[in-house]
Formats: C-alpha cells, sequence, structure tokens
C-alpha cells in the first residue's frame, strides 16, 4: 500500500508526507494583514436609536463627509482619517481595548511623529466630527458574547423604562387616593395640617384654629374604609419594593450557567406574581372597581400558576453566556433544558470549533419548535443584528450560536477564519422565528445566499506553475479546507511532496460527491512564502465534509419551502368555471350592490322605527300607543290606545313622515271619511 | 395599559349598562329640533361601546348644540363661546386615557370658535367632533350664521343675508393633517348612528359636520330633502359606509366613493344638493399631537407644586428685591 493510501486509511504519515503546519487554505494567499484592509469590524456598540451598532469604518466615512472640504485638503484629512482608523485596527489586534474617545488620541499620538502637524489638526478635525460614541468591538473570541450583551441590555433597558412608567404611575395614583382622603378626614381639617397646607410664607395671616372649626364634615361616606386604606397601602409598598425593574436593589439577570439562570428564574416567580398582584389590585382600585365580596378571595390564591403570558412578557429576560469548551454532553442537555423551560432565556452560545457537536446545537434547537434561534459566525453578526434583536424581543427561550475563533485553534486573523466557516457551510447563517408562523415555510430562513446552487461555493485559484506561467484552477472551498485553519486538525491533514503529485489525488469536493478507490483527496495550501502546495485528507476528515454537505443540503430543502408554493400555483388545475359566475353576473346587473328590502303591506298602523329621529311628537301626543324603545325611537305600543284621528295626526305631525296610520279599526269613529282621506298619503 | 387579569376581572364584574345610565335630565330643546336625533345616537354610541361614565368627558361651547353636555350622565364641561376644542384638547392633554366628545354650532365652531377649528384639525387629537349645524343661531332667537344660506333673513340680516354659506367640509379637507371627515343629516337617525360610530373608532380628529333641523328658525327648510329622498345622496364603500336594505330601499341615489381619496372627496364636498351624507376622508395613519408631545406624562405632586409656584411667580411683587 502507498504512502497516501495508507495515510487516508490512518491518518498516520509515512515516507514523503509531512505535516501541514504554517500552512493556509491556498485562498487566504491574498490576505495576509486584515489590519489594512476597511470591513465590518471593529464594530461600535452604540445605542439603539442610533442603531445599536455600526462599523468603525462607517462612522469615520459619516464624519469625514461632514467634515472634510473638498479639493486637496479633504483629500488629505482622509488620508489623515483613514490612516488614525487603520492604527486604531492595529492596536486593537494587539489587545488594546476601548471608546473612541480613548483609542483615537492614543492612535494620533503614535502616528503624529511621522504624519506632522497637518496630520494632527486633520485627524482631531475628523474626531471633533465623530458625534458617536461607544465601545469598539473587534472580531474576536468574545465578540458573540459581547455583540449579543450588547443587544440584550438595550432591549431590558427599552422594558425597564417601560415597566417603571406604568408601575411608578399605578404608586402615585393610588398616593393621591390616599392623599385626597386624608385631607378630607379630621386629621387633615386640624390646624396644624390646614397651617401645613398653605405654605412658609403665609402661616401668620390665617387663624388656623378657626379654620378648622368652620370647615365641617364633607358630606357622603365616599372616605375610604380602614381596610381599603390598608389595602392601597399595602398595594403601594408592593409596587415601591419590586425588584424587577431599575429598582434600587435590582436582581441580576446575567448568567454564565443555565441551572443559575433557572434557578433564579424560578425562585422569582412569587415575587412576579406578587407585583403582577398589586399592578391588578391597583389598577381596580383606580377604577373603584376592587369589590372586596369577589376579589379578596381570588387575590388571595393568586400565585405564579395565574400568571399569563402578556404579564409574564413584561419581566426581563434571562442572558446566559455559555462557552462550547465548558459545554460538554451534559452542558448541551442542560441548554436543551434551559431552551424548554418555558422561562424566557435568552442563551449565547459561543463555539471555536467548526467541527465539533456544538457547531450542531443550533439546528438541534430548531427542532424543539418553541425557541427563537439565530446562528451565524462571529464576521456575519453585523449582518444578522436585526435576528439578534428579533431573538431578544421574543417572548420565550432563545438561542444564539455564535462561531468565533480562539487563539488556541489558529493565528489566523478571526474574521477571516470566521467568514471561512460561514464560507466552508461549516457554520452557516440562518434564523429560525417561531413566532413568524405556522410552518418552516414563514419561520426558517437561510441567511447566505452565494452560489445557492451547487453545495461549495466556488472560486478560482491563481498561480504561477513549475515554468513560471500562469495556471486558473477552479477551486470550491469545503470544510476541510478549513480545517487548514484549526491547528486541531493537523492530524488528518499531510503535507504532499511533488513528487508524490499525481492523477490519485483528486479535489476534495469531488472526492465527497463521487467516493473512488484508489484516489486521495487534497486540498490546495500555502505557505508564509506563497508557495503552493497539496494537503492530502484522511478518510475521517473526508467523512465530517460529507456530513457537512448533508447538513447543508438540508438547510436548504428548509429554506426551498419558501419557493414551493409558486411552483404548486403554477402546477395546480384551474378552478373549475362553470358554477360561480353566473351568480356574480346576476349580482352585477342588480344595481347597487346592496340588498334592497320592500314595503310591508299591511292595514295595521306601523312605524318605520330606524328612522324615528326621537323628536317626541308622537310620543307626547299619546304615551300610551306611541314609545320609545331600547334605542329611544318610537314604536306603536299599542294600536288601540290611540283613536284614528290621533294616528293620522301623529303622521302629519311627524317630520320624516314614517308614521303609516293604515285602515280604520272602529268604523263608528266620527268624522271617519275626511281622516281616511287625510290618511291616504301616508299608506 | 390594563392587564388581562384585570380586564378580566372587570369584564366579570359590569352589568351591561343601557340608555338610562347615559341619560341625564329632560332635553330643553324645541320638539322637533334634530338635536334630540344626535343625542339619541350618541348615547346608543356610549352604550353599544360599553363606555364607562365616568372615563367619557362631552365639551361644548355655547349654543343650542353645547346643551348636549347637560344631558348626558358623563362628565361634561359646557364651555366658553367657541372654545370648545380648546379645553377638549387640554383634556385630552392631560388625561389622553379619557374618550372626548365635542358638540359645537355652526356659529361656535365655525365663526368665533374658526381659528381653533382650523388648528384642531390639524393637531389631529383623538377627539369626536360633533358639528350641529342648523344653519342658524337658534339660542339667541335668529341671527345669521356662517352657514346660512344668501338671502337667509334674521334679525341681523331683516333685508336678507349678503354672503354665500361658508363650507365646513371644504375647508376642513384643505388643513394638513387632516383625518377623518364626514357628513350626516340628523333625520336618517341609522346613517347618523354608522357615521358617529365610525368617528368614534377613528384614531385621531374625526370631524364630523351634521346638518340638522331647526323646526323653530328655519322651518321647512329642508323639508323638500325630507321629502325627495333622491336629493340625499349616500356615499359607499367598503372602507366608509355599508347601507341596510332599509335604507338601501328608500335612498336609491348612492354614490360610491373611496375615503382614502382626498382629491375626491374635495369634490364631494362641494356638492350642495343632493346632500352628500357619509364619509368622505379617513386617513388612520396621520400624526397625533397627543403622541407627538408624550401627552398624559407623570407628574408628582412635587411637580405639580413646582410647576404652579413657577406660575405664580411670574405674577408677583417682590419689594424687598426692590
Amino acid at each position: 500500500m502507498d504512502e497516501l493510501a495508507f495515510f487516508r486509511l490512518t491518518g498516520a504519515r509515512a515516507g514523503g508526507l509531512g505535516p501541514a503546519d504554517g500552512l493556509r487554505p491556498a485562498l487566504f494567499a491574498r490576505f495576509a494583514d486584515l489590519t489594512a484592509l476597511r470591513y465590518d469590524f471593529p464594530l461600535v456598540a452604540l445605542a439603539p436609536e442610533d442603531g445599536s451598532f455600526m462599523p468603525l469604518s462607517q462612522i469615520v466615512d459619516d464624519a469625514l463627509a461632514a467634515a472634510a472640504p473638498k479639493g486637496v485638503g479633504g483629500e488629505r484629512m482622509r488620508r489623515s482619517a483613514l490612516r488614525v482608523e487603520r492604527e486604531i485596527r492595529t492596536m486593537l489586534a494587539r489587545g488594546d481595548r476601548g471608546d473612541i474617545a480613548t483609542l483615537w488620541p492614543r492612535a494620533v499620538d503614535r502616528l503624529a511623529m511621522r504624519g506632522g502637524e497637518a496630520f494632527v489638526l486633520d485627524a482631531s478635525a475628523v474626531r471633533a466630527a465623530i458625534k458617536t460614541a461607544g465601545v469598539l468591538i473587534p472580531c474576536e473570541s468574545e465578540v458573540g458574547s459581547l455583540v449579543v450583551s450588547h443587544i440584550w441590555r438595550e432591549a431590558q433597558a427599552r422594558k425597564a423604562t417601560r415597566a417603571r412608567q406604568t408601575i411608578d404611575a399605578l404608586a402615585q395614583r393610588l398616593g393621591d387616593l390616599v392623599r385626597a382622603d386624608l385631607m378630607r378626614s379630621e386629621t387633615g381639617r386640624r390646624p396644624d395640617a390646614l397651617r401645613a397646607g398653605v405654605g412658609t410664607r403665609h402661616q401668620d395671616t390665617f387663624d388656623f384654629t378657626l379654620m378648622a372649626t368652620l370647615l365641617s364634615a364633607p358630606s357622603g361616606a365616599t372616605a375610604l374604609t380602614p381596610v381599603r386604606r390598608a389595602r392601597i397601602e399595602r398595594t403601594i409598598a408592593a409596587l415601591r419594593r419590586q425588584r424587577f425593574f431599575a429598582a434600587e436593589l435590582p436582581y441580576v439577570f446575567a448568567f454564565d450557567r443555565v441551572e443559575e439562570a433557572l434557578a433564579a428564574y424560578a425562585d422569582r416567580l412569587p415575587a412576579m406574581a406578587g407585583l403582577v398582584r398589586a399592578m391588578s389590585v391597583a389598577e381596580l382600585e383606580l377604577r373603584n372597581a376592587y369589590d372586596e365580596e369577589r376579589h379578596d378571595e381570588y387575590f388571595a390564591r393568586f400565585d405564579e400558576r395565574s400568571l399569563t403570558p402578556q404579564e409574564l412578557a413584561l419581566f426581563p429576560d434571562y442572558l446566559v453566556r455559555l462557552h462550547a469548551a465548558g459545554a460538554d454532553a451534559a452542558g448541551r442537555a442542560r441548554i436543551v433544558e434551559g431552551l424548554t423551560s418555558g422561562a424566557p432565556l435568552k442563551i449565547v452560545f459561543v463555539t471555536d470549533d467548526a467541527f465539533g457537536l456544538g457547531a450542531h446545537l443550533a439546528t438541534t434547537a430548531m427542532g424543539l419548535g418553541d425557541a427563537y434561534v439565530v446562528q451565524s459566525s462571529a464576521a456575519q453578526l453585523y449582518r444578522v443584528r436585526d435576528r439578534i434583536a428579533a431573538a431578544i424581543d421574543f417572548a420565550g427561550a432563545a438561542l444564539i450560536s455564535v462561531f468565533a475563533p480562539t487563539a488556541e485553534m489558529t493565528a489566523l486573523p478571526p474574521y477571516l477564519v470566521a467568514g471561512a466557516a460561514t464560507e466552508s457551510r461549516a457554520f452557516p447563517t440562518f434564523a429560525y422565528d417561531p413566532a413568524a408562523g405556522m410552518g418552516w415555510k414563514e419561520r426558517f430562513a437561510l441567511l447566505d445566499d452565494a452560489a445557492r446552487e451547487g453545495v461549495w461555493t466556488d472560486h478560482e485559484l491563481e498561480f504561477a506553475d513549475a515554468d513560471g506561467r500562469r495556471t486558473v484552477t477552479p477551486v470550491s472551498f469545503t470544510l476541510a479546507d478549513l480545517a487548514l485553519a484549526d491547528a486541531r486538525r493537523a492530524n488528518e491533514l499531510a503535507r504532499v511532496p511533488r513528487a508524490l503529485w499525481s492523477d490519485a489525488l483528486v479535489p476534495v469536493a469531488s472526492a465527497v460527491s463521487v467516493s473512488a478507490n484508489g484516489h486521495v483527496p487534497f486540498v490546495y495550501a500555502v505557505d508564509a512564502d506563497a508557495g503552493l502546495h497539496k494537503v492530502a485528507i484522511a478518510d475521517r476528515l473526508v467523512q465530517l465534509t460529507r456530513r457537512c454537505a448533508e447538513a447543508w443540503r438540508r438547510l436548504r430543502e428548509l429554506d426551498d419551502l419558501k419557493r414551493e408554493p409558486l411552483a404548486a400555483a403554477a402546477a395546480a388545475p384551474a378552478p373549475v368555471a362553470d358554477a360561480a359566475p353566473t351568480v356574480t353576473n346576476a349580482a352585477a346587473e342588480a344595481g347597487p350592490a346592496v340588498a334592497v328590502a320592500e314595503a310591508p303591506v299591511t292595514d295595521e298602523p306601523y312605524i318605520e322605527t330606524p328612522r324615528c329621529t326621537t323628536c317626541n311628537e308622537c310620543t307626547n301626543l299619546n304615551p300610551r300607543a306611541f314609545a320609545y324603545n331600547e334605542n329611544k325611537q318610537a314604536f306603536i305600543k299599542d294600536a288601540k290606545a290611540a283613536s284614528y284621528r290621533e294616528l293620522v295626526e301623529a303622521a302629519e305631525n311627524c317630520q320624516v313622515a314614517i308614521i303609516h296610520p293604515g285602515k280604520p279599526r272602529d268604523p263608528a269613529e266620527p268624522g271617519l271619511d275626511d281622516l281616511v282621506k287625510r290618511a291616504e298619503s301616508f299608506r | 395599559m390594563t392587564l388581562d387579569i384585570t380586564q378580566c376581572l372587570l369584564d366579570r364584574g359590569e352589568q351591561p349598562r343601557d340608555l338610562s345610565d347615559y341619560q341625564s335630565g329632560m332635553p330643553r330643546w324645541c320638539d322637533g329640533c334634530g338635536d334630540n336625533a344626535i343625542l339619541t345616537a350618541m348615547q346608543r354610541l356610549c352604550r353599544d361601546n360599553d363606555l364607562a361614565p365616568e372615563r367619557t368627558v362631552f365639551v361644548s361651547g355655547i349654543g343650542c348644540s353645547s346643551r348636549l353636555p347637560h344631558y348626558m350622565k358623563t362628565y361634561g364641561f359646557h364651555g366658553l363661546h367657541g372654545r370648545a376644542l380648546p379645553i377638549a384638547e387640554g383634556v385630552k392633554m392631560s388625561r389622553p386615557d379619557l374618550t372626548v366628545f365635542v358638540s359645537t354650532g355652526d356659529g361656535d365652531c365655525l365663526s368665533i370658535g374658526a381659528a381653533h377649528w382650523i388648528h384642531a384639525i390639524r393637531y389631529n387629537m383623538d377627539l369626536t367632533v360633533l358639528l350641529h349645524d342648523n344653519r342658524i343661531y337658534g339660542l339667541t332667537k335668529k341671527q345669521v350664521s356662517p352657514t346660512s344660506p344668501l338671502g337667509t333673513k334674521s334679525n341681523t340680516t331683516p333685508k336678507g343675508s349678503y354672503l354665500d354659506a361658508l363650507n365646513p367640509l371644504s375647508v376642513t379637507l384643505g388643513v394638513a393633517n387632516v383625518s377623518f371627515v364626514a357628513q350626516v343629516v340628523d333625520w336618517i337617525p341609522e346613517v347618523l348612528y354608522q357615521v358617529l360610530s365610525a368617528a368614534y373608532q377613528h384614531k385621531g380628529l374625526s370631524f364630523v359636520r351634521i346638518i340638522q333641523r331647526c323646526p323653530e328658525f328655519m322651518p321647512g327648510f329642508f323639508d323638500p330633502y325630507l321629502q325627495d329622498p333622491s336629493r340625499t345622496m349616500l356615499l359607499t364603500h367598503e372602507n366608509g359606509l355599508t347601507l341596510s336594505p332599509d335604507i338601501a330601499r328608500t335612498y336609491r341615489n348612492q354614490r360610491a366613493h373611496d375615503p382614502r381619496d382626498l382629491a375626491a372627496a374635495r369634490d364631494v364636498a362641494s356638492l350642495e344638493d343632493p346632500i352628500p351624507v357619509g364619509i368622505l376622508y379617513h386617513d388612520p395613519d396621520a400624526a397625533r399631537y397627543e403622541e407627538l408631545r408624550h401627552a398624559g406624562a407623570l407628574r408628582t405632586a412635587d411637580q405639580v407644586r413646582r410647576g404652579l409656584d413657577a406660575e405664580l411667580d411670574k405674577f408677583t411683587i417682590w419689594p424687598e428685591r426692590g
């Protein structure tokens, strides 16, 4: 067995095969130093009204648009600002941290020696035009946690402000009730209370003792009963005591362990029920609708089981920050437990292993059905910020799974590797929103749209061959390529010396789709000096790559559900054409599209009640015969109670002519001939 | 905000109200006065929407129309001549949780209160405004109002009035941020009720001109319209008025009109005969002033005291500061 086949099957390197240390995916060749490039990162954390986040480059561009003059001076200012921006990137890559206010002047100081006075002036002019302040977040291992925490914090602050306003208003208005009652009470009418009521300037002007004797007890029995006053005071105290919203002694809502968050939530449920009870009692009291007989017992039995989703949604969400390194099988089980517990946990799960089980956590969580799920690599976070915000606002549990490389994994720039994790399909970007609809079609969205047709993304690799000729070869970027950027996969890779390059080496993308004996899959790599290498892949990694392709296909199938209805509609048979149209045509010819009632034909007197304008004419004429209905419109209550003369006169007096006297009931009534004639026009 | 559980307890606790829960006193309007029909429609509206009397306010200015709050068993404010709208705006500003109706007449609103009228339309606060338009000053025994037809003989114009009547609909539809304009006649109670309901449901200022009879000082003026239904043109649309079979039988003169169409609404507004009846214009998205200005913000007793002190200090003379 040759050494390539031996390596493929066992992962053991023999003969000329060497380790792949120091090699990078060949497509990385052009990206050595990211600090020189302008991209999404670093992000600047902003207040929510400014959009939560903005890339530093965008902020600098905005400042330049505002500050840079036209012409040569403006161009010089632009260059100066871009140098500062690049320096800030370099400082962040070296480990410095801070906000624009601290890092900008430090970057300027570092460049001032070479830049001279003009540079310093330009840089401070641009700095003055930057209106936003906020911490800079570079793309590094903590980025997922920082971004989600920022969005979560802002969302909780919004929630707390709203809830505090409601609670404070209730407490204050209850306080007003007690105060008003006190002013009416005997205590409130005592001389000292009256003196306190007029303020210091006029305390000697009046005789308050005399005033107290003049003020008599208020009329009516509207004073608060001692029981009600005690209940109101208890309620005010409960509202003031709450610890959920911007309280003096606030609860903590950010955790590093699922079980701690769940325990805290369970512990606080009684307090939540207590606060909701106090709010509800307050609302009833303020409407004067608290009925002790009915409500005392209800509220005595009120506990956390009585809380409805609307009330639960008022309360803060629990942030849980987890790292895959600390999540073994038991840890992952706890995450699933947390997501199904009913508690509003917002779990941000950060992994640096695109090959491990942690990378499938989000797909698993989607299967739970009722948790909001977002998956994104660190490089895509800015793009999916709205989805993260929606996950935090979602009334229920959410999982935000983020891939962010660590120093342990690779020495390559984290942004590049994170982007590669998305590109290689190892960590696709998607969101699952249970509230968006009833099916996968509405709920699931695959957010990577590049190269939807194939499994892998296709690129061209350009290099000089042995004779120095420019050569272009198509390559796919796969999970196996990503393995070159993960030190922990080194054992599954072997550098193939040029002497062993042969037709037996096949690109990994084709080896994954067509398995043939005798072939050894490889990926292209480059070394530090830009030398091109082929790296053989052991079977274990080939299998992982195949699984990765499968996982991607499944996600795409789910996403394709969105597109199906169009195809289905096109294929569906045309609606049956012979039943409905005749009806439609008949209706169209009938004129106005409303039903038309016909006048009743009767000899009895009647009133077109719906047309009555409540003018009191007929009811004043004979209140026994004419009366108002529940809508205060007239009808004939008792026709026998009116003579035919009265009926005819009522008809004549009615301003809207809606009274119809009918035929005379008593043929002996005097003057009937004349009355019948007069009634003619009211038939 | 009201919690679900509170709402549930409230719903169980309250007896359904009937018309008498909103009736107060015997109206002093003349027999046959259109105000009676408007009052009945308002009482029905309150009952059917189960408006709590203690959370409902009727504000009025001066005139026959403005007696309406007296006959409603709710909160009421019989204000100054022409000033119904600013009072109502003040109520809404400090208590946006209350339902506020405004009753005003053709003199009260369109003459002495015209400035307030224009700006109230523009402010678009959530008020339901009923313009009781009988085209005459009735309370003071017959003087011309801005809507009196040309040639109206009255105590102030014994030889007949000199100017064409003002058209309140056209003016209202010309004001920026207008959001709801309708016209009804008092003698078709069903449609009156329907339009007032739509006006009440609209969030923003709904302006309803109610053409009403004054049997005392404009006797017989509207008789031709009462006797010939074809001289009333009902505006129908799925977004506006849909007619019952009874009404459709009597009033066959109908026109389809989409209330979202401002230009068409202005055309309709200029019609005088037949009288157009229905919803002329409706824009549910117009900005509302009380929301822009965060009405109903919480004020503690201390804040109120400081505010009052600051106001009173403006008028205080401080001799010791000489």
